[in-house]
């Protein structure tokens, strides 16, 4: 497991991952797929405590919703039900907030381009700017 | 995220109800018209519904999800709110809106008053595709229709599609294999 790194998912309406990140960029490349895979099916297993939490309160950022060893997954919901999800560990817990903040701004502007429908590859722009936006705050 | 001037979109608005009509529209032109706008619209409501509930708190229900478009979405659209919601506490809900803003403007000529509502409800598919894509943008699935109760008051009937359970699959007739 990667110290000090984090995978950043977006999971659309429809359940589909729409974009994923990982922060810091990932070094060797064969260790980086073994280990994707390990957490990206942490992160699938935390949308179910998502899904339950999703209605207990009506604050969009519901802070820890599961933890896996010394990981935490941290999950972000807006109003259309699309689902920022962050795998992380206890070093990077503050800023989390702010950082899905940040990257709420950047998907609202996405969505307002009529040129983007919903399913299709997030443009390179897009990539851009959370990757920005997580070494800011990562 | 900057505002458009509300003339500048009255006239585009205009402009494109005209380019899918001729001067003479038949009732299967107005419809297919009609079916255009919506379309328009429903992609429209979508993208603003998320603007507009960026930094707002969660919807708990779907009651509060149509208040949130009578109130704020309206608002931010038209300048003003829905004059009146009733609902029948079964899916389906009523909008009022006495001065439509995009029906204000408009009066029927002398010879058309009998095609004057027809064609009022042709301008009040856009707004129906407002709300419907606004709907689905927060989850909720839904059709919309419109009629003109008077000049440049309309009303919007909006039927919640309740999600059907799974039906269980029924035995079919295997007859190929004869």
């Amino acid at each position: 497991m990667p110290a000090g790194g984090c995978l950043f998912v977006i999971v659309g309406t429809d359940d589909k991952p729409i974009y994923q990140a990982e922060f810091p960029e990932a070094r060797s490349q064969r260790r980086e797929d073994t280990l994707h895979l390990n957490q990206l099916t942490v992160i699938h297993a935390a949308l179910d405590m998502v899904d339950e939490l999703v209605w207990g309160t009506q604050a969009m950022y519901l802070k820890q919703v599961d933890r896996f060893n010394d990981f935490y997954v941290s999950a972000f919901v807006t109003a259309s039900h699309a689902r920022f999800m962050l795998l992380h560990d206890a070093r990077n817990e503050d800023g989390v907030k702010q950082f899905f903040t940040d990257a709420y701004e950047a998907y609202v502007r996405l969505l307002m381009n009529p040129f983007f429908d919903s399913g299709a590859k997030v443009p390179a722009s897009f990539d851009q700017r959370i990757r920005l936006l997580g070494k800011k705050h990562f | 995220m900057s505002k458009v001037a509300e003339s500048c979109f009255s006239f585009l608005h205009m402009e494109v109800v005209n380019t899918l009509l001729s001067p003479t529209p038949t009732a299967e032109e107005l419809q297919h018209a009609g079916r255009r706008l919506e379309v328009i619209g429903y992609q429209v409501g979508e993208r603003l519904a998320e603007r507009y509930t960026k930094d707002r708190p969660r919807f708990a229900d779907t009651l509060e999800i149509i208040k949130f478009i009578c109130k704020d979405f309206w608002y931010e659209i038209y300048g003003k709110q829905i004059d009146k919601l009733q609902t029948n506490n079964r899916g389906v809900y009523m909008l009022q809106d006495n001065r439509h803003r995009l029906l204000v403007r408009c009066s029927p000529a002398a010879e058309r008053q009998s095609t004057a509502k027809q064609m009022g409800a042709t301008y009040g598919k856009f707004p129906c595709g407002l709300i419907r894509g606004a709907l689905c943008g927060l989850g909720v699935s839904s059709s919309v229709g419109v009629e003109m109760t008077d000049v440049s008051a309309c009303q919007f009937t909006v039927r919640i599609q309740m999600p059907q359970p799974p039906q269980p699959p029924t035995p079919q007739q295997d007859t190929s294999r004869e």
